[in-house]
């Protein structure tokens, strides 16, 4: 999605017919992100609402730093996030062990996977994973924008991202594929 | 430096977070050992296969620009309209704590002021009778 300044200048100024078309052209791509985080249309719906709101809110104060897309994937991305904090344990996947196994990709270490079976296998990771996932490897957020976002530190994030990389890959080719990693002693 | 040790740091081979000293101990078993040269490319193969999601459209239920778009609009309306004004919040909790007191008090006047016009009707009436007599 490219949106062009002069648009989003008008949105800025108040003109309600700007707001609209910039709402339209944006709100498929910001759909994605959203429904990739929370996991469904119903709770996607609702952060769609509520993004808006909060980018109308504070149009006046976007000054362009960064593109107009990119500083409503962050307003959507912090609305997202703000919404699972609340939903706590509500918002978490269905128990994969209640589901039906996903169809597993040939383990082909050259090409990647399908976007369908990449879709399913991020829906079934815990939240705390699939949301670090969405925002680094799929809408290319950095590892301090997220860490804002989530309130963690940069290192427990990358170690956080490590294990959901990890986890995505298991789900996707199964466990006897991948190198098992060293366990800690415990004593 | 065995695979169990290397598998860690493989998730992020394919990304930006390792350090350049990392990368070099960790490539240099990888460059020995199939099987970790393997999920090496796994990682990368998922790496690319995720990037390109975003460009992948989720189709939005129907009207939700719609619904947005007037839920914006019904809040430009609502900022726009004259504030009602406002009681203050101690003084609305002290008409709640005090409302039987504010409502016999009321009555009160409102008997006293009865009593007072039936008062002055009735000396109206002795006045104007003395007068014509």
């Amino acid at each position: 999605m490219h949106i062009d300044a002069t648009l989003v200048e008008a949105a800025r100024r108040g003109d309600p017919e700007a707001f609209e078309s910039l709402l339209e052209r944006t709100h498929k791509a910001v759909y994605g992100l959203v429904y990739r985080l929370v996991g469904n249309h119903e709770d996607a719906a609702d952060v769609m609402q509520e993004t808006y709101l909060r980018i109308w809110r504070s149009l006046r104060s976007y000054r362009g730093e960064a593109a107009f897309e990119t500083w409503a994937y962050r307003i959507a991305a912090n609305a997202a996030m703000t919404y699972l904090k609340r939903r706590g344990r509500e918002a978490e996947p269905v128990d994969p062990a209640t589901l039906a196994p996903l169809e597993r990709a040939e383990p082909s270490p050259d090409e990647p996977p399908d976007a369908g079976a990449l879709e399913e296998a991020l829906a079934r990771l815990p939240v705390a994973m699939r949301t670090v996932l969405v925002m680094k490897d799929v809408y290319g957020f950095s590892l301090a924008e997220i860490a804002k976002q989530v309130g963690a530190t940069e290192g427990a994030l990358k170690v956080r991202v490590f294990r959901a990389r990890r986890r995505l890959a298991e789900e996707l080719y199964g466990n006897d594929v991948i190198v098992p990693m060293r366990r800690k002693k415990t004593s | 430096m065995n695979c169990e040790q290397v598998a860690q740091y493989l998730p992020g081979l394919a990304g930006d977070e390792l350090g350049a000293e990392t990368i070099r101990w960790v490539q240099t078993h990888v460059a020995d050992c199939p099987s970790c040269r393997a999920e090496s490319a796994r990682y990368r193969s998922l790496a690319s296969g995720l990037s390109s999601l975003s460009a992948v459209e989720i189709e939005p239920p129907a009207l939700l620009a719609e619904a947005i778009a007037e839920r914006v609009r019904n809040e430009r309306r609502r900022r726009f309209l004259p504030v009602p004004p406002v009681v203050s919040p101690e003084i609305a909790r002290a008409v709640a704590d005090n409302r039987d007191a504010i409502v016999s008090a009321g009555a009160t006047l409102i008997a006293a002021g009865a009593a007072f016009a039936l008062w002055r009707a009735a000396r109206n009436r002795r006045t104007t009778r003395i007068a014509s007599a």
